[in-house]
């Protein structure tokens, strides 16, 4: 961080103003989806990934395109193939011959190396390609031949999922699936979008974006912002309210956690559910929730945004069993059950 | 230095939070006391409204089983009265909390509680704290808790009400008992008790002992072998009975205290047993020579019946003038009623013809009856249940507990029915008051029995 960078600690009405001004560029473009960009850019901002699903057409490529242009930070595109192989998204060492003659193995980086990657179609690849994603969205950093290359923060992951078309396709393993904070549903738009959609496509100009930072300090800006979001204060109670809601997503009968005496049970869950969400959901809950608070103008987390993000930071993390799919229950329902269930009573 | 003041003028903000903080908790756990006080004041004055109340009105059983209801009902309401006052009791985690609810302050006091206690300050503390105090007037105690007394207090005060309510009913039903309890044996009514119907039960502990019965020996035949039933009973052991007689006499003796003795509905009154057989008319008792000489009989036997000479003072406890009351052998059935119905003095005074000499008093005033009008359940309205100075042909006179009130656990259907309402006539030129009869001597089988009676 350079001094003028020091000198510039943004405050909750920064953040707030960014936030709103990035998410402006992006619907220059996006027709709709406000909640979905909403989302998009909490996670970016919580230091997190994204899953985004959604039909063909419905602009989850463009969305992604559109964020590394307003964000003015470099952006990848990977699109995954049942025969892309880890080397082709990591790099891999190539010999190269030197100004002496000399020729010697040198590292050429792949396409994660970059501030915003977009892994389309993520669940086309095999799981070996897909699990190579795992160490850079994790640690920011891949290994080659026994060499870490450190990836340059923010980096930001953004895989989309074709619901349909399931054919030849490989779905994410739980573990996966984990490390996504949120996952961002697009949904098919109505008329009055679609015509919005065909006016501004079709016509002779392409909608400008603008920039919300120049090239050598969005990177900086961006980081600053991501650490007041980790500033923003939580209350024990409300650790506590997230807490049992992740727990409450675990059914009562599961043999891989311990007994919930004190918890909440949630009849959906223990009918649908064969394992709910993991301890990361509550990180994801609890950094949602803390942007939601400075884009609220708080400087601390309350009950609202906790249930605000609940949806995007939980269903994904919902594996249903076959009674749900039969009787065709998805997560979402399951996780409005929850939130529900263990939503302090206002008194 | 600035750094620093600002620093002090931050905490000195969120100290003034802090306080309002502790300003809501008070309020709140003001509330919380009053409920506890108030709502177990509640429930245990209506329960001892009930059960003072029930204790008026109810039998001894459902008396039993509303008392023992209402005890469990209001152990287990004030237990839980009491817990939702401990619950709504407040520290200053949980006063922010709900000051954050009422106020809708989204978590602002409840991150600063909880801030403030761990002694975290985060970059974004004086930040929350200028934003807290900007909102300082929605979080004032008066507003998140406007009321400084508990809703409880009015049903305290309803309750109150009932039960003072209650209460004066009960001290002036006692009251009444205690100043109407010599006429209580006065009581008007119809002195005819089908003994046969009495259910035998082990005596209650409060009830007077030594109470002597006389009857017609049908009559002392049924009590005795009803006594030797219950006594069967009693040896070979149907617990459950026991156990309801058990708690028949513990309630009846628990709502004897309440009442004062003994309730309204269930005053003890001395009654008079008479023939049942006599019923069809005391005029036509003379067609009855064998019933007569039964009567003539029994009366005779004074020296047989135990406990005579003890029963021979009792009555006199009962007229406030002590006027002696003339000695008559016992009617029985319409004669009784007839002669109630006489008080005109009859021209021929009967008494000397069927009473012993020793019996013949006459009182100061004058014969308070003739005939049949003047004996034991004569005219005279002070003697009608046989209040006489001296027992007419020894112990014919006898007083015996009846509860007047329905029983729950009566054996028998066929109670005697009702006696006409009663019309004081004067006797028509034809008409002969009644004559008294002697009794019949009691018959040497039966004195076992009424000498097993009169123990009991």
């Amino acid at each position: 961080m350079n001094a003028a960078a020091r000198s510039e600690v943004p405050t909750v009405a920064d953040f707030a103003r960014t936030f709103r001004h990035v998410q402006a560029e992006i619907h220059k473009v996006i027709v709709g989806h406000q909640q979905a960009v909403e989302e998009l850019l909490c996670a970016l901002f919580a230091g997190g990934h994204v899953l985004i699903e959604g039909v063909p057409g419905t602009g989850k490529t463009t969305l992604v395109k559109t964020l590394g242009l307003a964000l003015n930070l470099s952006f990848n595109r990977i699109q995954f193939t049942v025969d892309l192989m880890p080397a082709d998204i990591t790099g891999t060492r190539v010999i190269l011959s030197g100004e002496d003659g000399r020729r010697e193995f040198s590292f050429q980086p792949g396409p994660v190396f970059c501030h915003i990657l977009l892994g389309d179609e993520i669940n086309r690849a095999t799981p070996k390609t897909q699990s190579a994603l795992l160490e850079c969205m994790a640690e920011l950093q891949v290994t080659v031949s026994g060499i870490t290359h450190p990836l340059k923060p923010p980096y930001f992951v953004m895989a989309t999922l074709n619901p349909i078309e399931m054919e030849g396709t490989y779905p994410l393993p739980e573990a996966q699936l984990d490390r996504f904070l949120f996952k961002v549903r697009l949904e098919y738009p109505d008329e009055a979008q679609m015509v919005r959609i065909v006016t501004s496509t079709t016509g002779p100009e392409d909608a400008g974006v603008e920039p919300v930072f120049s090239v050598a300090e969005a990177a900086e800006r961006i980081e600053a912002l991501k650490h007041l979001v980790r500033e923003v204060m939580v209350a024990q109670p409300i650790e506590h309210y997230a807490a049992r809601m992740v727990r409450a997503t675990q059914p009562s009968t599961s043999r891989y956690i311990g007994p919930q005496s004190s918890g909440t049970r949630v009849e959906a869950v223990d009918r649908y559910v064969s394992f709910g969400a993991s301890p990361r959901g509550a990180q994801a809950l609890i950094m949602g929730a803390k942007v939601r608070a400075l884009l609220d103008g708080r400087a601390n987390v309350a009950y609202e945004d906790i249930e605000q993000v609940a949806p995007a930071a939980l269903q994904h993390r919902v594996m249903l069993n076959y009674a749900a799919h039969s009787d065709g229950i998805d997560a979402a329902h399951i996780v409005e059950r929850v939130v529900q269930a263990v939503r302090p009573s206002r008194g | 230095m600035e750094h620093e003041a600002a620093q002090a003028r931050g905490e000195d903000k969120a100290r003034l939070i802090l306080d309002q903080v502790d300003a809501i908790r008070s309020r709140l756990n003001a509330i919380a006391l009053q409920q506890g006080l108030f709502g177990g004041l509640t429930l245990i004055l209506g329960a001892v409204a009930l059960v003072v109340a029930s204790a008026f009105l109810l039998g001894p059983l459902a008396f039993l089983m509303l008392g023992l209801v209402v005890v469990l009902a209001t152990l287990a309401g004030v237990v839980r009265v009491v817990r939702g006052a401990w619950a709504t009791s407040a520290s200053n985690e949980r006063a922010a909390l709900i000051a954050d609810r009422r106020a809708a302050l989204k978590g602002r006091l409840s991150t600063m509680v909880d801030a403030a206690r761990a002694g975290e300050r985060s970059a974004l503390w004086s930040y929350l704290v200028e934003d807290t105090l900007a909102l300082r007037d929605e979080f004032v105690a008066a507003k998140i808790e406007p009321r400084r007394i508990s809703r409880w207090l009015w049903t305290a005060l309803a309750s109150c009400a009932i039960a003072a309510l209650v209460l004066r009913f009960a001290y002036r039903a006692r009251s009444a008992q205690h100043a109407g309890g010599g006429s209580v044996a006065a009581a008007p009514g119809e002195p005819s008790v089908d003994l046969g119907d009495l259910d035998i039960r082990p005596a209650d502990p409060s009830n007077e002992p030594g109470a002597q019965i006389d009857a017609d020996p049908a009559t002392l035949q049924k009590l005795a072998e009803k006594l030797r039933e219950a006594q069967r009973n009693g040896k070979t052991g149907n617990s459950s009975s026991r156990l309801m007689a058990d708690a028949r006499d513990i309630a009846s003796a628990l709502q004897n205290r309440l009442t004062g003795g003994r309730s309204a509905a269930q005053a003890w009154q001395r009654l008079k047993i008479t023939d049942r057989k006599g019923v069809s008319g005391g005029k036509h008792a003379a067609d009855e020579p064998k019933s007569a000489a039964n009567d003539r009989s029994a009366g005779g036997s004074q020296a047989d019946a135990p406990n005579a000479a003890d029963d021979q003072s009792e009555p006199n406890r009962s007229q406030p003038n002590g006027a002696a009351t003339p000695a008559m052998p016992d009617m029985s059935g319409q004669a009784a009623l007839n002669g109630l119905n006489s008080d005109a003095p009859a021209p021929g005074n009967s008494l000397g013809q069927n009473t012993p000499l020793d019996a013949r008093r006459v009182p100061p005033g004058g014969p308070l009856g003739t005939g049949g009008s003047a004996h034991g359940s004569g005219s005279d309205p002070q003697h009608l249940y046989g209040d006489s100075e001296t027992p007419p042909l020894g112990s014919d006179t006898f007083k015996i507990p009846v509860e007047a009130a329905p029983s729950d656990d009566g054996t028998s259907n066929n109670a005697p029915a009702p006696p006409p309402t009663r019309a004081r006539t004067a006797l028509n030129a034809e008409q002969a008051p009644d004559e008294p009869f002697e009794r019949a001597s009691i018959p040497a089988s039966d004195r076992v029995t009424i000498q097993r009676v009169f123990e009991r």
